[in-house]
């Protein structure tokens, strides 16, 4: 993450974070393990080509709480793949359809893809993002029924990936903190029995172990990393032994 | 910090440290084909007990204040929502409904049917080929050992040396015994090969 240096009111978020963040809110309403990577991509994705973005993350979240992905139909006719979206949001229908259109490109049957019962339709702009990585170009025609034309992708060009990974996504910084601490509803609560699960040591505010007993670790000191310790060696420096 | 001191060589350097872990499936693979992978390299996964009470105990999450993986006994923690990949599980669940599937459709067709196994399906055909990609074992077994993990990570890609397991989670080492002093390096007197000293027997 970085700021400008005259402490505007935005910041720029890299690939990393705003896929850790977005995550972390779809796994807090719902979104299924096995969507999840997807799902999660539209969400950067719509952020980074200016759709729905971190302004209109939390009604996204609103639209595909507790989601179940199935439901998708399609049939193909006339070198044209037809998917039926029977109201899903479009973070769920984008890759499921955009891998028809894919698969019957690379075998020669359609190029062609129309979508229709599609909710935030606007949102299917994100298969422009999602095309890449298959060595495609996008061009996505929105509308109640939206249109996908797919292109082979001049190599060497970057991919909207690619600008994310180099600028990552501005965003403004309130509006950052306030998605990131809500992310946080995916992590469990910091409980004493929670902190058991790090390990089977637990270190005493006096340094001292409690936990198994192992031979191996008998001789493990950490009294030098109590505070009062920690003051003495910045005092006195290291005391070779 | 330091780095952005030097930002003309560090945004250089940065070119050859990109990845942007983006798993990229297949859709026009076969049904037949992904099976085929699943059975040539997830064949360990269909000999491990998945059904016990004892192999599906435990669950991997983080807690809101630290980042660090926690995994506890599932009755401790019933609010926290799984992070660790489940994945002898759903490349078994996967096989299952792929056997239920015509092996002439393509993978985009059966995962319009089956949406839930688009992680795992994804997974195995972007690592295809590739032999370390991922621990052979149940990680939420009663039985998984972390440090076993740890333990390999920290020889293999760390170079820590004379690696010691216990607790079943923590690791100890020594790193640069034997590495030529500061002082050799600068005159050049360095040896090229470490010493290695043996382990006194007590």
């Amino acid at each position: 993450m970085s700021g400008n240096a005259d402490l505007s009111t935005t910041m720029r978020a890299t690939l990393r974070e705003c896929r850790m963040v977005v995550e972390r809110l779809c796994q807090s309403v719902g979104v299924p393990d096995g969507i999840l990577p997807s799902v999660t991509n539209c969400g950067v994705y719509s952020a980074a080509l200016g759709l729905a973005g971190f302004p209109g993350m939390e009604r996204q979240l609103d639209l595909v709480r507790n989601v179940e992905p199935e439901g998708l139909s399609f049939f193909e006719a006339g070198g044209v793949i037809n998917v039926d979206a029977a109201g899903l949001h479009a973070w769920v229908a984008a890759e499921p359809a955009l891998d028809l259109l894919v698969a019957a490109f690379r075998t020669g049957t359609a190029r062609e893809l129309i979508i229709s019962d599609v909710s935030q339709p606007a949102e299917l702009g994100t298969i422009r993002a999602l095309s890449q990585k298959h060595g495609f170009e996008a061009e996505v025609e929105v509308g109640n029924r939206t249109v996908v034309h797919l292109f082979p992708r001049a190599r060497g060009e970057p991919t909207v990936l690619d600008r994310i990974i180099c600028e990552g996504i501005e965003v403004e910084r309130d509006l950052w903190f306030h998605l990131f601490h809500r992310s946080h509803d995916a992590l469990a609560p910091d409980t004493v029995i929670s902190r058991t699960h790090t390990g089977s040591i637990i270190v005493r505010p006096d340094g001292t172990i409690i936990g198994k007993e192992d031979p191996e670790f008998a001789d493990m000191d950490l009294t030098m990393l109590t505070r009062d310790s920690l003051i003495q060696l910045e005092r006195d420096g290291p005391i070779a032994k | 910090m330091l780095i952005e001191l030097v930002p003309e060589i560090a945004d250089e350097l940065s070119k050859t440290l990109v990845i942007d872990e983006e798993m990229v499936g297949r859709p026009e693979m076969t049904v037949s084909r992904l099976r085929e992978i699943i059975h040539s390299e997830y064949r360990w996964a269909f000999n491990l007990d998945l059904t016990s009470e004892r192999s599906r105990r435990y669950v991997w999450y983080k807690s809101v204040n630290a980042e660090e993986p926690r995994r506890g006994p599932r009755e401790e923690i019933p609010e926290a929502l799984s992070l660790g990949l489940d994945l002898p599980r759903l490349v078994v669940g996967l096989d299952a409904d792929l056997a239920d599937a015509d092996g002439r459709d393509s993978v985009a067709k059966f995962l319009l049917a089956h949406p839930r196994h688009r992680l795992i399906a994804t997974r195995v055909q972007a690592l295809a080929g590739l032999p370390y990609h991922s621990p052979h074992a149940d990680i939420m077994s009663e039985d998984f050992v972390p440090a076993y993990i740890t333990r390999m990570l920290n020889s293999a890609v760390h170079g820590i040396d004379k690696t010691r397991d216990a607790m079943g989670r923590v690791i100890r080492g020594v790193m640069l015994q034997g590495a030529p002093l500061p002082e050799e390096l600068a005159s050049g007197s360095a040896e090229s090969h470490w010493f290695y000293p043996s382990e006194p027997q007590v």
